[in-house]
């Protein structure tokens, strides 16, 4: 069972790891193999511990998770937006990029001293996922801030989604309802949003945020 | 004692010669990944060698650090080998004279002595690429601290014979979270220190791109042989480090037995073979970075090896 924990710990590492990728990435390709690949970290330690607490709940919503996140949100947005995904144009963010990881590692940091006193000694694999999903979490909405792209902020969303995941499968072992509502969830809005930003893209011929900047009486064609 | 010295120069004969031949084996399976045939594994030898007997020019605005800086950065790598475990796991001679941040030290002062010659040979591309380099090397110097406390964290202690036994004894240590991202950011912290490809173009040929290169424009003849042999020592030392500590501490030479070390010398050969494929394979999927974005990837280093020292109290 150690060796459970401990390999879970280096889940839960890769997958920290994942999400400063996701910030990082200059392509919108590479943000979506980013995320799909921070989403299977998540199913990953969520079997892990399913393993660890005999739970089958948890792997229920390991196989949630694969189906929505792995499949078919990446689906929905090569559907809708293939387009804009394989453009090789770099996005654009507010922040430059050293600055950014040095912020999100004092983030990471913070995570763990504010996940420390929430369990006390005796759960060590839950510490560390709720303080790496609460740091996944916080890189997500700060990539969702300094991002000027659409594409990569739904996906720095599904990012938070994915962290806030990650700290709670640690938590408690009888979630795969709440899971199974917030998967279908997560496909909806990304529907949705997909949508939106193809009639962005349409319109515009960019998903690129800061040209939404200016009033404009008529929509240029 | 005389056969600790013993077994210390049969450590760094095995780099001195060994070295070119695994930069020559390196090319030639990037050279083969790549679709193309390549040189000969021996063609840094032969390079060595062409170079060994040519005539050495020396600019006469120059002082006696551009004659002096090729014997530095030589030796640097060597007398690092002295202090890690080269083929024998059991401590030699000189283990406990220095650790690894000994180490980074020596190879810095060769390193340092050569920035010196370049801009010394007035070659205006000496200073360009010693400021490149610096620039790197400052980025790298913190990211080298961090793995060495989140070594000492786990080893209790930076010897590099010390976090090898430490390493060996517990397997489990091997998968912990710490050790992968250790393994992670010094293979990382290598390529940009030995100027492969991310970071630098080691076979590129134009000047105004080169970081490590430009600063070796200037040397010919021997200076310029030591000066290459240096640079191929150095990548196998710090490769030695990797394959040796941190990776794969097994196989080393127990007894000090000319068999056992040997054997030794094989099973290390074998680590750093597949230590090769692996950069090569690193070398060949990604693209050179433009010089501004380097400072990206350090940074990507740095989040990994700080990673490395905070999930260390959570995997016990």
């Amino acid at each position: 069972m150690a060796a459970v924990a401990s390999l879970n710990t280096v889940v839960g590492t890769l997958f920290i790891l994942m999400t400063f990728l996701l910030m990082v990435s200059r392509q919108i390709q590479s943000v979506l193999r980013a995320f799909v690949g921070q989403s299977l970290l998540l199913v990953l330690s969520t079997l892990l511990l399913a393993l660890l607490h005999h739970s089958a709940q948890l792997a229920i919503v390991a196989l949630i998770t694969v189906a929505a996140k792995v499949i078919v949100i990446p689906g929905v947005l090569t559907r809708t937006l293939g387009q804009e995904l394989r453009a090789r144009r770099e996005i654009e963010s507010v922040v430059n990029v050293p600055v950014s990881l040095l912020l999100m590692l004092g983030a990471t940091v913070l995570a763990f001293f504010l996940a420390a006193p929430l369990l006390g000694p005796h759960a060590a694999e839950a510490q560390v996922n709720l303080a790496l999903g609460l740091a996944a979490l916080l890189i997500g909405v700060y990539t969702l801030v300094i991002r000027r792209e659409a594409v990569a902020q739904v996906l720095s969303l599904m990012a938070i989604d994915n962290g806030v995941f990650f700290a709670g499968v640690a938590i408690t072992t009888s979630s795969a309802i709440v899971e199974a509502a917030a998967g279908l969830e997560g496909v909806m809005v990304v529907l949705v949003v997909a949508i939106l930003t193809r009639t962005i893209a349409q319109n515009l011929g960019s998903t690129q945020v800061s040209s939404l900047q200016q009033l404009g009486e008529e929509v240029p064609r | 004692m005389i056969q600790g010295l013993a077994l210390n120069a049969a450590q760094v004969a095995f780099v001195v010669a060994a070295a070119p031949l695994f930069r020559g084996v390196l090319n030639r399976f990037e050279e083969r990944l790549q679709g193309r045939l390549g040189p000969s594994i021996w063609q840094p030898y032969f390079d060595l060698i062409k170079l060994l007997q040519k005539d050495e020019v020396v600019s006469e605005e120059s002082t006696w650090i551009f004659r002096f800086a090729p014997f530095m950065y030589f030796v640097a790598p060597l007398l690092v080998t002295m202090l890690i475990p080269a083929l024998t796991d059991f401590p030699l001679f000189w283990a406990f004279m220095g650790d690894m941040v000994a180490a980074g030290f020596i190879l810095g002062l060769g390193g340092f002595f050569l920035a010196l010659a370049a801009i010394d040979g007035g070659n205006p591309y000496g200073p360009m690429g010693t400021s490149r380099t610096r620039m790197v090397s400052s980025l790298v110097e913190p990211i080298f601290m961090i793995v060495f406390f989140s070594v000492s964290f786990a080893a209790n202690s930076t010897i590099p014979y010390v976090v090898q036994a430490h390493w060996t004894t517990s397997a489990a240590a091997l998968v912990s979270p710490t050790h992968v991202l250790i393994v992670a950011a010094f293979v990382m912290i290598i390529l940009a220190e030995t100027g492969r490809i991310p970071v630098d173009n080691p076979s590129g040929h134009f000047e105004l791109a080169m970081i490590d290169e430009a600063k070796t424009l200037e040397f010919s003849g021997r200076s310029a042989a030591l000066v290459k042999w240096g640079s191929h020592s150095k990548l196998m030392v710090l490769s030695l480090v990797l394959v040796n500590v941190l990776v794969t501490p097994w196989g080393l030479a127990s007894s000090p037995g000319a068999g056992a070390v040997a054997l030794g010398a094989l099973l290390v050969s074998i680590k750093l073979l597949v230590f090769i494929a692996v950069v090569a394979g690193i070398e060949t999927s990604l693209a050179k970075l433009r010089l501004f974005r380097i400072e990206n990837f350090l940074g990507l280093a740095f989040v990994v090896a700080v990673l490395a020292m905070v999930v260390q109290p959570f995997h016990l």
